[in-house]
């Protein structure tokens, strides 16, 4: 059998590139993308600001901290998920067999694509010059017999990188990299695995029996010896759809009563109702997150009395939900909505609810407008006194 | 407060009852039983989720009267677990009762039975009788389409007519809808209300409990009597009576989305429609748990596609000489309608692809109409 070829594409630091192509300004200057308030983090850093030492995920007070003169820039996630809309589109050109890790980073099974445009090589080349040439960004591809190693590969020579790992060389490349390296191995399985004396993934590779891994890491230990080894068989899986899609804030200050928490909760609505309206989906469950000051979690959830994506009906679930939190009192840094149990369609009613059905009009009108005059353009009334630098967060499963 | 009462006859009538107390209410009181010595020779037990309320009355020989609140689940548990034979039961200050059953003792807390909200009464309403096996039987034919969504009071329940002679019951969830009425021969009668789902639940137990209790040489009709009174619904079995308050929502105008001019008439063996979609249904779509039916001259084809799990078709005989039409529908809702009722052939009544579709029932007392949102598929 010939061996597979997968490959991984990675945009090179994707919300700060985009904004730096979009803003000449911001060309060649340190740019961090996240929220600029004392507990924004930060979302994505550009190559110039990562030579201080800023990284993405850290907080946005140690980034100023290592870079003063950054420039910070809040993020557009409607924008990103635009342009990656476009970055797919390409994907796409060589394969249907895409499956995306998040808005911009994906893995491509191109097996059965080389008559049409050649060995995954050129591939890997032809999607990196059309992102290059159509959308003014760069991209780093690794290319190899599996989704493990073409990972690991098209991390090792960023920005605007391509690394190849010919299948029966896959061993002796992965051998010398440090296990860091690996794909879900953290920092604390890193230190477990130095402790025992383990320092590269050719040590972990070289280990005789998986037993050792396996009390080491637990049951995960024998996928980690198989890795090492090169051996991935995971296979590409073309979309996945979204299971759920979500908005949450963290707050510039623990709120601690309902008069101050239901209009950040109403913008929540609006966030996730805009998306549902945008990718024409209906929510059937919705959950309400509170993230206590002591970091203490709780979630509640309801099933709506009828699929819905406007914001209306999900503020009402939402005011019933916040009602069952116990400690609010106490403070909340941060509050959070998202819907599950996403229908394409709702199933007609004997009985149809035409304030409903107009709402959901309205909804899409607003959100036609907001896409065109960007997000402040339109808003509502109420979340007009409530100016915020609050961090705003799409869940994780919102990219797609 | 001081009596002794049978155990069995205990047990009874806090089967009847404990069910109803809220255990997860903001009012503790709630979650208790009122226990309430009346006359003589009669125990009360009386149970509430101030929508609700149930009393049950059980022979008891009562030394000293009183009253007093006992949690329910603790009481109906431990009086189930006592041994047969005589139960003594004496609250020996206002706070605590004790139990002796034989040689098993027992002290539970109590609250003053003072404390408990009073229940509705039916006051000097006057009671009306209905036969308890037909009201059971529009319940079994219409609680599958009842909603039981206490954000839309409005449909979570089921409406009931009592019209002149006829007596009818309609529910619906905003998909699907049901109407059954019954003819009776006498006993003209005028009452409309709204009954929540809890309280409709409840009134099937108690007349299933009052099947069962009846004996063999009862004779007559098994009858419930009711009345409405101060926005409750009182409906009264031998020795327990059921207190529903009622909805004051409006109930949707249902008569206008029954389709009376349907023109594709299809009659199959209710049984065979029932086996094909319940074979079919297997590879529904998870999420809509729709299928596709097509229906020609002679023929009906129940038909399904998943990606994800199969695909599946089967064929079925019916009466039909009309036009094709293909509609879908969830499976669930086609059977939910077709095993509520208990008739050899049913009527599927369709008009066009995306109007509702109607089941009725072929035969005598064919007087139920199950009507079908449709789905794309």
């Amino acid at each position: 059998m010939t061996p597979r070829q997968i490959i991984h594409v990675d945009m090179d630091a994707f919300y700060a590139s985009v904004e730096q192509r979009d803003d000449p300004a911001l060309r060649g200057k340190p740019v961090i993308v996240g929220g600029d308030s004392r507990r924004g983090v930060v979302a994505a850093a550009s190559y110039e600001v990562r030579e201080f030492g800023v990284r993405s995920a850290m907080s946005m007070v140690e980034a100023k901290r290592r870079c003063p003169h950054a420039i910070v820039v809040p993020p557009q996630m409607n924008r990103y998920s635009e342009v990656s809309a476009d970055v797919f589109a390409i994907f796409r050109r060589f394969t249907p067999e895409v499956e995306g890790l998040s808005v911009d980073e994906a893995f491509l099974d191109v097996t059965h694509s080389r008559r049409l445009h050649g060995d995954a090589v050129a591939i890997a080349k032809k999607i990196k010059r059309a992102i290059h040439d159509e959308l003014n960004l760069t991209a780093s591809a690794g290319v190899a017999s599996s989704k493990f190693v073409a990972k690991i590969a098209s991390d090792l020579d960023k920005p605007d990188g391509l690394v190849i790992v010919a299948a029966e060389s896959t061993r002796e490349f992965l051998a010398p990299l440090p296990l860091e390296r690996m794909w879900g191995v953290g920092k604390k399985a890193a230190a477990r695995l130095h402790d025992a004396g383990f320092q590269t993934i050719g040590d972990l590779a070289e280990e005789r029996s998986a037993r050792a891994l396996e009390t080491l890491l637990g049951s995960w230990g024998a996928s980690v010896h198989r890795l090492a080894q090169g051996i991935d068989d995971r296979e590409v899986v073309p979309h996945r759809d979204a299971k759920s899609i979500g908005a949450e804030h963290t707050f510039e200050r623990d709120l601690r009563s309902l008069d101050d928490l239901m209009p950040k909760l109403l913008a929540q609505c609006v966030r996730v109702a805009d998306r549902l309206t945008r990718k024409e989906l209906y929510g059937t469950v919705l959950t309400v997150k509170v993230k206590y000051a002591d970091h203490r979690q709780q979630t509640r959830q309801l099933r709506l009395p009828q699929p819905s994506r406007d914001a209306d009906s999900l503020y009402e679930g939402a005011r019933r939900l916040i009602v069952r939190f116990d400690g609010i009192a106490r403070g909340v840094r941060l509050t959070g909505i998202s819907v599950s149990g996403l229908v394409a369609e709702v199933a007609p009613t004997l009985f149809p609810d035409e304030e409903q059905a107009k709402r959901e009009r309205l909804a899409h009108l607003t959100v036609a407008l907001k896409d065109r005059f960007g997000g402040a353009g339109l808003t509502r009334a109420r979340l007009l006194d409530a100016p915020s630098n609050d961090s705003n967060e799409d869940g994780p499963n919102n990219k797609d | 407060m001081e009596l002794t009462i049978q155990k069995r006859d205990f047990l009874r009538g806090l089967a009847r009852t404990h069910a109803v107390a809220d255990r997860k209410s903001s009012m503790p009181i709630l979650s208790n039983i009122l226990v309430s010595a009346e006359g003589s020779e009669a125990l009360r037990l009386s149970a509430t989720d101030l929508y609700l309320g149930v009393t049950a009355m059980s022979p008891a020989s009562i030394k000293k009267g009183g009253s007093i609140a006992v949690a329910a689940r603790t009481l109906f548990d431990i009086v189930k677990a006592l041994p047969d034979g005589e139960i003594s039961w004496k609250v020996t200050d206002k706070h605590s009762v004790a139990i002796q059953c034989g040689r098993v003792k027992y002290r539970i807390p109590g609250m003053p039975g003072d404390d408990f909200p009073p229940l509705p009464a039916p006051g000097d309403a006057t009671f009306v009788s209905i036969d308890a096996s037909m009201l059971g039987e529009l319940i079994s034919l219409t609680q599958y389409s009842m909603s039981s969504d206490d954000t839309r009071p409005h449909l979570a329940g089921t409406l009931f007519e009592w019209d002149g002679k006829l007596v009818r019951m309609v529910t619906t969830d905003g998909h699907r809808l049901s109407k059954a009425e019954r003819k009776l021969p006498e006993g003209a009668h005028n009452l409309q209300m709204l009954v929540p789902y809890k309280g409709v639940t409840e009134l099937k137990r108690v007349i299933e409990d009052a099947k069962a209790s009846r004996k063999k040489s009862d004779e007559g009709p098994l009858t419930v009597e009711i009345t409405t009174a101060g926005g409750n619904a009182f409906f009264r079995r031998d020795d327990i009576m059921l207190s529903v308050k009622l909805a004051e929502e409006q109930f949707p105008p249902y008569d206008r989305v029954i389709p009376k001019k349907q023109t594709k008439k299809i009659v199959a063996a209710r049984s065979g429609l029932i086996e094909a979609l319940r074979r079919i249904g297997i590879v529904a779509n998870d999420k809509s748990g729709g299928v596709q039916v097509h229906v020609e001259a002679g023929q009906i084809r129940i038909q399904s596609q998943n990606p994800d799990v199969g695909e599946g078709v089967e064929e079925l005989d019916v009466d039909y000489a009309g036009d094709s039409i293909s509609i879908g529908f969830n499976a669930r809702y086609l059977l939910d309608a077709l095993t509520a009722l208990t008739h050899d052939e049913v009527c599927l009544e369709l008009g066009g692809e995306f109007e509702p579709g109607v089941i009725r029932p072929v035969g005598d007392g064919a007087d139920f109409v199950g009507v079908i949102m449709p789905m794309r598929i």
